[in-house]
C-alpha cells in the first residue's frame, strides 16, 4: 500500500511521468529489438554463427556433395540410355527377325502367300513347250522379284524340280499340261516389264508354234504353300 | 535512470515471450524498431528542454509507428523500396535529437 502510493505520487510528480512514459517506450523499444534480432537471426543463425574456416568447410562439402550428385545422375543417366538402347534393340531385333522369318517362310513355300502380281497363261498347243521354257519363265519370274510363284497350282520354290518326259513337263514328279497358269507374286509392273522386255522371254515364248503368253495383273492374288509331302522329299 | 530499466526489462520481456514472428514482417519491425528509438530519444530530449507532454508523447510514438508501417505496406505493394523514406526520416531525427540532448548535457553542466 505504502508502496501503490508512493507510485501514485511519483505518477502525479511530472518528471517522474516523464520518466515512466519514456521507460514505457523504451521497454517497447528493448521488446521489439530481441525480436527483431531473434527474427532476423534465426534465418541467418547456421551460417552467421559459423567462422570463415567453418564456412569454407561447409561450401567444400556442398561441393563435394555436388559433385557426387552429378556423378550419380550421369550415371544413372547412362544407365537409362543403355536400357532404351537395348530394349530398343530387342524390339528392332524382334520385329527384324519376325520379318525375316515371314520372308523365308514365302521363300520356302511353307506359307500361303495373298498379294498383288500377275497372272499369266502359257498356252502349248503343239507341245512345243520344253522343261527349260519352263525353267526360263520362272527365272524371268525371279528377275522381276517375284516373292511366290506357282504353276498349275503347284507351288514353285528353291527345291522344286522341273522334268520332262517324251514331251510332257513335270513339276516335282507331277504332270502337268498346258495350257499352263502361271502365278506370281510381286510388284505387277516390275514382274510385268521382266517379262515383256524385248529380247525376252515372251518373244522367246513367241517364235515357238502354238505357244502364246497373257499377261494379267492383278492386286489380288493367292498362292498355297508347297505340300508338306513333296518338302519332306527332297 | 527509470528508462534504462524498462529497456533492459523489455529485453528481458522479450527473451522471456519469444514472440514469433514470421521472417516476411521482419522489415516492419525493424521500422518499429526506429520508431520506438526515435520515440525515446525525443521524449528524452522534450524532458530535458521541459516540454514534455505525455499525451503528446504517446499519440507521437503510436502515429509514428503507423505511418511508417503504412508506408512499409505501401511500397511493397508498390514494389518501391518506401520504407526507406521512414528509415531516412526516422534517422535524420535521431541525430537531430541525439545531437540536442548532447548540447543539452554539455549546456547543462557549463552553467553549473
Amino acid at each position: 500500500m505504502k508502496y501503490f502510493r508512493s507510485f501514485i505520487t511519483a505518477l502525479n510528480s511530472q518528471a517522474k511521468r516523464t520518466q515512466i512514459a519514456i521507460a514505457a517506450v523504451t521497454m517497447l523499444l528493448g521488446i521489439l529489438i530481441v525480436t527483431q534480432l531473434r527474427v532476423h537471426q534465426s534465418a541467418t543463425q547456421a551460417l552467421q554463427n559459423a567462422t570463415e574456416s567453418d564456412l569454407t568447410q561447409i561450401v567444400s562439402k556442398l561441393d563435394g556433395e555436388i559433385n557426387t550428385l552429378r556423378v550419380e545422375a550421369a550415371d544413372l543417366q547412362l544407365q537409362l540410355f543403355k536400357i532404351e538402347q537395348a530394349s530398343n534393340n530387342s524390339a528392332e531385333v524382334m520385329t527384324e527377325s519376325s520379318k525375316n522369318l515371314n520372308n523365308l517362310k514365302i521363300i520356302a513355300g511353307l506359307t500361303k502367300v495373298y498379294g498383288p502380281g500377275i497372272k499369266a497363261l502359257v498356252t502349248d498347243e503343239d507341245a512345243t513347250l520344253r522343261a527349260y521354257d519352263m525353267v526360263d519363265i520362272i527365272t524371268e519370274l525371279r528377275v522381276g522379284g517375284a516373292e511366290a510363284i506357282s504353276i498349275n497350282g503347284i507351288r514353285i520354290v528353291a527345291a522344286t524340280g522341273i522334268s520332262e518326259t517324251e514331251g510332257t513337263i513335270s513339276i516335282n514328279q507331277k504332270e502337268v499340261a498346258a495350257p499352263y497358269e502361271v502365278l506370281a507374286i510381286g510388284n505387277p509392273e516390275v514382274i510385268h516389264d521382266a517379262l515383256v522386255i524385248p529380247g525376252g522371254i515372251r518373244d522367246k515364248l513367241s517364235s515357238l508354234t502354238g505357244v502364246s503368253l497373257y499377261i494379267t495383273k492383278d492386286n489380288e492374288i493367292k498362292i498355297n504353300a508347297a505340300s508338306p509331302k513333296k518338302l519332306s522329299n527332297k | 535512470m527509470l528508462p534504462l530499466i524498462g529497456l533492459l526489462a523489455g529485453i528481458a520481456l522479450g527473451l522471456v515471450l519469444n514472440i514469433p514472428i514470421p521472417p516476411v514482417y521482419s522489415k516492419y519491425l525493424g521500422i518499429a524498431v526506429l520508431a520506438a528509438l526515435d520515440s525515446a530519444i525525443g521524449g528524452l530530449r522534450a524532458s530535458l528542454e521541459m516540454k514534455f507532454n505525455d499525451k503528446l508523447f504517446f499519440t507521437g510514438f503510436f502515429s509514428n509507428t503507423l505511418l511508417a508501417a503504412f508506408i512499409v505496406f505501401l511500397g511493397d505493394r508498390l514494389g518501391v523500396d518506401l520504407y526507406l523514406a521512414a528509415v531516412v526520416a526516422f534517422g535524420v531525427r535521431l541525430f537531430q535529437n541525439l545531437a540536442l540532448v548532447r548540447r543539452h548535457y554539455f549546456q547543462k553542466r557549463h552553467w553549473e
